[in-house]
């Protein structure tokens, strides 16, 4: 075991540090209200990154990525975070697609398939959504019910899905439907990719508690799909469901883990100049201090189980059971991360904008952490997986 | 950067973790003749005999040169099965006298003939008392019995003491019955070994952490186990979902303390300039990880685990020892919020 990073890598790190440094944009992202500039905005910088070689840091060559070990992706994602740039992470509209429909298609896709999608992916020419949830089918997402009959070469989509982020700014999505009602729950789904612009869909934002519309709830109506278009195999999107869900839990956060450091840091920082009723400034009352030096602590062992899973990646495939523990982690020590800066706020947390449209971020994203412990599986179903898959504990559903 | 136990660490770490479940599992307490025992001298001559003393030191000296790493991944086994305090005190004394160029005396407790038990003194100066010629006070010794030195810390000076400097020397019943307390009264002129190197301070610190983390993961095991064997109402108890979660936590909770483990011994190791901060997180986490964990373990046990047949309790209360031990000379706070 060892911490140091290789000549190359910190020469990498040196790299990346430079070009960051050079090509902060002038322009910082719009508002989420407005969806479409965000889409914009996400694919330009994405286009940028590709152009200079900083995408697909760990994808395959042959699909325009670099074709260089995790662990350089984890350094570019920590330079990243430090370097105050637009959204890396899950934020982005670009998250699903580079975050698990590529990893998902890298590890079950066709030739074919991979070839279209993935550059497409890294280059900033595509956004992709994952139409998984419905409304009765969230955590017990193998009993989702939208429907898709085979019909000469295509499938014809009908049902309802929910929760799908960023699904009127999509281009693709990971769609998974029932194409045997006849089969157990679990033997009769396929995933599917699917043209957000078919005829027949037709897509309503919802508004979420911090005040956004980012996810939507999509109907498909006749929807026309081509059954080339299908992933893993017909009645066999379950396992490549799977795949899908162990990349969004094992791969896909590291970056918003690595932010959770440098938003601590914020939150120190901010702690030290917050006047404090009856103190000088809110680091000085104990009870603060005493809950910011455990996060501290945690957000420690965040990173050195980052750095462990990384590790672990860099050895297997697919991710194991074992990126539900960092997922819960993280969950929860994100909110707690945020709730404290409320905290400290004091007051001044009640006064989401002063000027119409210019919400303080600060309070967006204590509201928005209230999704952490939902979104990419509850973190009872995060426990579940824990208690089942690595201590060996009876099913509890 | 691994933070991955290579195969020479994990086979290591499978053929400790055999014989200690063996040799001497944390079940040996239910036999209550050896409570009041976790130390024993032929236990002491096997962990010689496996060069658990040198692991880390050099091999001029008879050590076997493995890292800081692979010392505390041992001190995680011997948490889990509850061995003597007094193994952490005479590891940290091999690195105090090698640190201070005493080699002979390093080699006499890498080979047996010495050996240190850890003493809390809670308002001892060592670097003030021994100018002073004058080192006293109150302290408390865990298994000290028959040993030739107690090891005494207070955060910033580390020092070896001849047993024969305590007086008033008095046994009594410690919370924790598998360990042997004395009461006693220091009146030393000097130290046998003393160091001012902060990184003293680190490797004591992370021995007592690593033995926490091994409480946290020996609990979480326990109770996952029982929680798959136990049945009521017609299924076993991890099917209820109470449990089941309740079980889940603790590997989460056990799970971040070992990983916080491994990097700060690695930042000791490496030198890394955030090596104190990263020690006094695992402190922090494994403190609590040990105590939360071994407290569901009790509850996931329901009366069993009340009782002292089962070594439930032990767990609970070795924390209490160690907890204490690190209190006395390890203030995490003022190491974690100093850097920002
Ligand atoms: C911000 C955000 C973005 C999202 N984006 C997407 C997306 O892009 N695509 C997509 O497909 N989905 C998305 N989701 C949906 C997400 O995956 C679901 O919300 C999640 O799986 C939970 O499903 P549910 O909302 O139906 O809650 P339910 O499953 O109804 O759960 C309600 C409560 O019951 C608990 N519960 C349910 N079953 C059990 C059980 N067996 N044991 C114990 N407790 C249980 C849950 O933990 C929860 O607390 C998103 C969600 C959020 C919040």
């Amino acid at each position: 075991m060892d911490l140091t990073f290789t000549a190359e890598e910190n020469q990498f790190r040196q790299q990346v540090r430079d070009w960051l440094h050079s090509n902060r944009p002038s322009e910082s992202r719009p508002s989420v209200a407005d969806l479409s500039a965000c889409r914009e905005y996400d694919l330009a910088w994405q286009k940028t990154l590709a152009e200079s070689g900083w995408a697909g840091i760990a994808w395959p060559t042959e699909y325009g990525g670099r074709g260089l070990p995790l662990v350089q992706q984890l350094i570019w994602y920590e330079e990243y975070a430090k370097a105050d740039m637009p959204p890396g992470g899950s934020e982005s509209v670009c998250f699903v697609g580079l975050a698990h429909a590529g990893p998902t298609l890298i590890y079950s896709g066709s030739e074919e398939q991979k070839s279209f999608h993935l550059p497409k992916i890294i280059n900033g020419d595509a956004v992709w959504c994952q139409g998984f949830s419905e409304p009765s089918a969230g955590s017990d997402l193998a009993s989702l019910r939208t429907k898709a009959v085979i019909d000469g070469d295509d499938l014809v989509v009908n049902g309802q899905k929910v929760w799908t982020s960023y699904a009127d700014v999509a281009d693709y999505q990971e769609l998974l439907v029932r194409t045997d009602f006849e089969a157990p729950k679990h033997k009769g789904i396929t995933w599917v990719i699917c043209d957000m612009k078919s005829p027949g869909i037709t897509i309503r934002p919802i508004k979420n508690m911090a005040g956004n519309t980012e996810f939507c709830e999509v109907f498909y109506d006749d929807v026309r799909i081509p059954l080339k278009n299908i992933i893993g195999g017909l009645n066999n999107g379950w396992k490549t469901a799977m795949s899908t869900l162990s990349f969004e839990r094992g791969t896909a956060f590291i970056a918003d883990q690595v932010e959770l450091e440098v938003d601590l840091k914020a939150l120190e920082q901010l702690a030290h100049r917050t006047k404090f009723p009856n103190e000088k400034t809110a680091i000085s009352n104990d009870v603060i201090a005493a809950r910011l030096c455990e996060m501290k602590a945690e957000v420690n062992a965040l990173k050195a189980m980052t750095y462990m899973s990384v590790s672990k990646n860099m050895t297997q495939d697919l991710p194991g059971p074992e990126g539900s523990v960092i997922r819960l982690f993280y969950s929860k020590l994100s909110q707690r991360v945020t709730q404290l800066c409320m905290d400290v706020l004091q007051s001044e947390g009640l006064v989401l904008s002063r000027v119409p449209g210019a919400a303080n971020h600060l309070i967006e994203k204590y509201l928005f952490r209230y999704s952490a412990t939902i979104g990419a599986g509850t973190e009872q179903i995060q426990r579940s997986i824990i208690a089942e898959r690595i201590l060996g504990l009876p099913k509890s559903r | 950067m691994n933070l991955l136990p290579n195969s020479e660490q994990s086979e290591i770490v499978s053929v400790i973790r055999e014989f200690l479940a063996n040799e001497i599992s944390v079940r040996r307490y239910q036999d209550e003749e050896l409570l009041g025992r976790s130390y024993s001298a032929s236990l002491w001559q096997q962990l010689v005999g496996m060069g658990w003393f040198g692991i880390s030191q050099s091999e001029s000296i008879g050590g076997s040169a493995l890292g800081l790493v692979d010392e505390v991944m041992l001190a995680r086994e011997a948490g889990r099965q509850l061995v003597s305090p007094t193994v952490i005190a005479t590891t940290a004394a091999v690195h105090l006298c090698t640190a201070m160029g005493n080699e002979p005396l390093a080699q006499q407790l890498m080979t047996g003939q010495k050996r240190a038990a850890l003493a809390l003194a809670e308002s001892l100066n060592i670097e003030a008392s021994t100018e002073a010629n004058n080192l006293n006070g109150e302290i408390k010794i865990f298994d000290g019995e028959n040993a030739d030195f107690i090891f005494v810390c207070d955060g910033h000076s580390s020092c070896l003491i001849k047993a024969s400097a305590l007086t008033d020397r008095q046994s009594a019943a410690c919370i924790d019955e598998s360990i042997a307390l004395e009461l006693a009264t220091l009146s030393a002129t000097s130290c046998e070994v003393l160091s001012k190197e902060s990184s003293l301070v680190n490797i004591l610190a992370l021995l007592l952490a690593g033995n926490l983390v091994g409480i946290a993961e020996a609990a979480r095991d326990q109770a996952a186990s029982y929680a798959i064997e136990r049945e009521q109402f017609g299924k076993a108890i991890g099917s209820f979902q109470s449990i089941n979660h309740m079980c889940a936590d603790m590997a989460v909770t056990a799970e971040a303390a070992w990983a916080q483990l491994a990097y700060a011994a690695l930042a000791v190791t490496e030198k890394m300039d955030c090596a104190e901060l990263q020690v006094a997180s695992v402190v922090l986490l494994a403190k609590k990880a040990a105590i939360d964990n071994a407290r569901d373990n009790v509850q996931i046990h329901g009366g069993v685990g009340f009782t002292v047949e089962y070594d439930a309790h032990l767990f609970v209360k070795r924390y209490h020892v160690y907890k204490e031990i690190l209190d006395a000379f390890y203030e995490c706070q003022p190491r974690i919020l100093s850097e920002s």
